[in-house]
């Protein structure tokens, strides 16, 4: 039986709700990962769509806060009705290497997506870039084909720590309502069998390929992909895999890959946390 | 022959199946994808297409012109486990298919 570890990441961005109003805080965040602003984003879809007020509690320091703004999440929340009080930022603040949360809501803009990472990428190698325009466009077919909504994706590159990180959330169904009749019985299982070849919701021979495909890419690149889903989180490393799981479940999924850029990158497994991100 | 020439980078089940509609019907042809372009093709893409070819189209034979190893090795995959290795042929780069590169 594998040890579980506290998942401090899910237990953030698991909405309170209280007074009608549902809420995700970011207060007291030193960074803010892709996943937290893509998670956001999508909690707030949620919301939007059940016709209940959501309201995002920026980080209380400027400086990720002005973050978090430069990656337009105030602009996807209040395109989607939602209030929040992440400062306002001017347009020519963004970064060339990095790309903004922006919504993943079609095929086609799955693959326009999966491009634009490729052209982000392609300078750090072209090997990379193909791995990682593959891995998205798996990961957002995947969020189109099961999740029953659109999803959100996000990426950053780390400079300090020589880290790429890419994330996609939804907020649908998840992944063992997907797999249930597959015979996940937890959600723990559901994202293991996820991983495995062959395995899909489809009674097609041919299915079941998209995430282990994405999996190994991003392995031969020894980077980690981390998939969280209801209650459980899995971050699978090249040789192993690290468990970790709240108390409440996470209504949807995240996946969010972390590459090494380099042979100054840190170890994969080190705590997150990069003042100098953009 | 039918022809389909990808672009740089394809992904996406539906996106190789609507690349496929477009060829029009294929039902006992030899079609032919120009894969020389290609940079990079997700494992989804390389599946559909080989379906929508034989399977949905009755394509009699896909030829696979050129192409990253990577993207014919799941074109192979995708043909085993839909068992239709015996319609799938690999040609190399320079193969003189009558295809204009």
């Amino acid at each position: 039986m594998p040890r579980r570890v506290p998942d401090r990441l899910l237990a953030r961005l698991l909405p309170e709700q209280a007074d009608g109003v549902r809420r995700v805080s970011f207060a007291g965040m030193r960074w803010v990962p892709p996943a937290a602003m893509v998670a956001a984003a999508a909690q707030a879809h949620r919301a939007h769509d059940e016709g209940v007020p959501f309201v995002l509690v920026g980080p209380t320091d400027e400086e990720p806060a002005h973050y978090a703004a430069r990656m337009r999440l105030g602009r996807v929340l209040a395109e989607l009705g939602a209030t929040h009080d992440l400062p306002a930022v001017r347009e020519h603040d963004r970064q060339e290497d990095l790309i903004e949360v922006i919504r993943l809501d079609s095929v086609h803009a799955v693959d326009r997506l999966a491009r634009m990472v490729y052209r982000k990428v392609r300078p750090r190698g072209a090997e990379l870039a193909a791995a990682l325009h593959r891995s998205v466009a798996e990961v957002g077919e995947n969020v189109m084909d099961h999740s029953g909504t659109i999803g959100y994706l996000a990426a950053q590159t780390l400079p300090r720590r020589r880290e790429l990180l890419i994330a996609i959330a939804d907020s649908g169904v998840g992944v063992l309502a997907t797999l249930a009749h597959r015979g996940a019985q937890s959600h723990e299982d559901a994202i293991g069998l996820a991983t495995r070849e062959w395995v899909s919701r489809y009674d097609q021979p041919d299915r079941g390929r998209g995430l282990p495909s994405a999996l190994r890419l991003i392995g031969r690149e020894q980077g980690s992909l981390y998939i969280a889903s209801g209650t459980a989180g899995i971050r699978h490393f090249p040789s192993t895999r690290r468990y970790s799981a709240v108390d409440d479940a996470y209504q949807g999924t995240i996946v969010e890959a972390r590459i090494p850029l380099g042979p100054a990158a840190a170890h994969p497994q080190s705590p997150p946390g990069d003042a100098a991100a953009r | 022959m039918p022809t389909l020439t990808l672009s740089q980078l394809v992904a996406g089940r539906e996106l190789a199946a609507e690349a496929m509609r477009k060829l029009g019907p294929v039902e006992g042809t030899h079609v032919v994808v120009d894969a020389r372009p290609l940079v990079s093709g997700s494992t989804s893409f390389a599946g559909q297409l080989v379906r929508s070819a034989l399977l949905d189209g009755r394509a009699a034979e896909l030829t696979i012109l050129g192409g990253p190893a990577e993207f014919l090795a799941d074109v192979k995959i995708a043909a085993e486990q839909l068992q239709v290795t015996d319609h799938v042929a690999f040609a190399p780069t320079d193969a003189d298919l009558g295809v204009h590169s």
